[in-house]
């Protein structure tokens, strides 16, 4: 029998859901700009069956996508289970039946999957459209292809094996000149190992290069950078060990006392030619982008200087810090030319930011000039008599790298904003002319409402209700109908009996 | 002392300090549930928690106690309104 009651949250706006939901043309204030015609598409988790264990890490949530697609000023919702091995034989099995996160060593041992990740993944974590087809990931395992249209899932894909890495990460970089797909496996060749697998996909999504590297530790390489000469990737904090995972703990643990390394690998050469640069020790679960400047290359990051996920444990056993959970946006400067190992780090702004950065991906890999990102903005009105008193992210922002220029958005006194995304309001459209979007959680009235806001003046352009609140999301991506085959009609075509008379 | 899914919207028996001292299963013991007692925090020090929209247990005591809002919905109100029966009438889950 399913029992939330002993759960972390079972009741308030975080209890669990546990629906798939449809909602044709959906309660709309303000005006939607006519040009927009694609999908925000939306991939986050929450647990199905209640997990084994209450200490288990909430990215062990069950894979969950929605999808608000708009056209014509209208909007039609749709929200799906990822139906991954893992969650069909949970169902069958009417109780979770799996271990903790990343740890197969915690399972049954019918379930322990460690040779075949894709067996035991959740496809959790964000959405990528490439080669016009849609996936959902999550950096353990090989990516799960959904329809765009029904959001039903239609498995794992590994590139007609040619990509032979275990594992996928969440954060691909699609290179806006080549339109080539990067992509990478970190712990490539199973649990807890040194590999690194680099692959580029073309614009039709074939597999055309792959660069095997070795890690200086095994750590979490959630995100990169890509320039137009290197991938580079970080190494930081988190660690990981076979002997830990057979001692039934979590994947990960925060050892302050790492380094941060950096690695590029030049895309035009491979593995055997990666360049590792040594830093103090830091979290960059996040970047924001990279360019080359002569023989130097800049990288941006919200970076925070300690362990910014309370459910990881640090290995001294200290108590986690929010104080050094902060993130503020940061500088990297490589000197490509030296013969050193170390580089440059400058804090741009102290400003305390959510580190789920995005720009226009028009300027991924080259220079570029604003930054969005979402805020607790304390100068602002909170509502805890009816929002509850957990302090809320309530403001979008975009802070201009050129000028340190900040222009804020404010969602409302009750409402928790998610992951913003930057769109263009056309393809020669100059860097930052669009819209963001993002949906924001209501706390009051418990459902979430999607914000279109015209990304220049901050100003909100059209407000989406749902009449529920929805499964939070970790990632968000927007889909033009020419990066993906969406369909016009509004629901699937009925097939039952017609009277005619 | 069962927890019932009323109980829970009443909000009679349940909230952060009183979650720390509630059993993980009816029947089941907090050790059952952690088998790794050396390395894993026990039931006894656990907090609701929430971080980044996302609720957890907190055994360090670091985290950010997760209390939920009251909203406009009123659940609490709606549930204690109603006799036993009437919520078994009306909402046959139990």
């Amino acid at each position: 029998m399913v029992d939330f009651t002993q759960g972390p949250a079972p009741k308030g706006y975080f209890s669990p859901l546990r629906f798939e939901a449809d909602i044709y043309d959906c309660e709309v204030e303000g005006s939607i700009p006519k040009e927009l015609n694609g999908a925000f598409i939306r991939v986050g988790g929450e647990y199905f069956y209640p997990p084994s264990r209450p200490d288990d890490s909430p990215f062990s949530t069950d894979g969950f996508i929605s999808s608000f697609r708009i056209r014509d000023g209208l909007v039609d919702f749709k929200a799906r289970w990822i139906k991954t091995p893992r969650f069909l034989k949970n169902l069958n099995a009417r109780k979770q039946v799996f271990g903790v996160y990343r740890n197969p060593f915690t399972a049954d041992p019918s379930n322990d999957y460690a040779d075949k990740p894709f067996l035991g993944t959740v496809a959790n974590t964000a959405p990528i459209a490439h080669h016009g087809k849609l996936y959902a990931l999550k950096e353990d395992a090989h990516p799960f292809e959904i329809d765009p249209n029904t959001l039903e899932t239609l498995g794992p894909w590994n590139f007609d094996g040619k990509y032979t890495a275990q594992t996928f990460s969440a954060h691909p970089k699609v290179d806006p000149v080549s339109g080539e797909m990067i992509c990478y496996g970190y712990e490539a060749t199973g649990l807890c190992t040194d590999d690194l697998w680099i692959y580029t996909v073309s614009p039709q999504g074939k597999v055309t290069r792959e660069y095997k590297v070795k890690v200086p530790y095994v750590s979490t390489l959630h995100d990169m950078v890509l320039t137009q000469k290197y991938m580079i990737f970080p190494v930081y904090g988190y660690v990981t060990s076979m002997e830990r995972l057979r001692a039934g703990q979590l994947h990960w643990a925060f050892d302050k006392n790492m380094p941060t390394y950096w690695g590029f690998v030049p895309r035009d050469g491979d593995g055997s030619d990666v360049r590792w640069f040594k830093g103090p020790a830091s979290v960059v679960m996040h970047t924001i982008n990279a360019f080359d400047d002569g023989n130097k290359v800049i990288v941006d990051a919200p970076i925070s200087d300690g362990n910014p996920f309370p459910f990881f444990p640090q290995v001294d056993g200290s108590p986690w810090s929010p104080q050094l959970a902060r993130h503020t946006i940061r500088r990297l400067v490589f000197d490509m030319a030296s013969t050193g190992d170390t580089y440059q780090e400058t804090i741009l702004d102290p400003t305390d930011v959510v580190d789920l950065a995005r720009i226009d991906d028009r300027y991924i890999s080259l220079p570029y000039k604003y930054v969005y990102s979402s805020m607790a903005d304390a100068s602002q009105p909170y509502d805890a008599a009816r929002a509850g008193p957990n302090r809320a992210v309530n403001s979008y922002f975009r802070y201009d790298l050129s000028n340190g220029e900040w222009r804020k958005y404010f969602a409302g006194d009750v409402h928790n904003l998610q992951e913003v995304t930057f769109i263009p309001r056309s393809a020669t459209a100059p860097e930052g002319d669009g819209w963001l979007i993002g949906t924001a959680s209501n706390y009051a009235d418990m459902r979430t409402e999607l914000v279109i806001v015209d990304a220049i003046e901050m100003k909100e352009l059209a407000r989406v209700f749902l009449p529920f609140r929805m499964t939070p999301q970790v990632h968000a991506r927007w889909y033009n109908n020419t990066e993906l085959p969406f369909s016009d009609e509004v629901m699937p075509p009925y097939r039952g009996r017609v009277q005619e008379s | 002392m069962t927890l019932t899914r009323r109980d829970l919207l009443k909000g009679a028996t349940v909230g952060v300090t009183a979650s720390a001292t509630l059993p993980l299963l009816p029947g089941t013991s907090s050790a059952a549930m952690l088998p790794d007692q050396t390395s894993h925090a026990t039931a006894d020090c656990r907090q609701r928690a929430l971080h980044q929209q996302t609720p957890y247990f907190d055994y360090s005591g670091g985290g950010e106690l997760y209390v939920a809002p009251t909203g406009t919905t009123r659940t609490a109100d709606y549930a204690a309104s109603l006799t036993d029966e009437e919520f078994l009438r009306r909402h046959w889950f139990r």
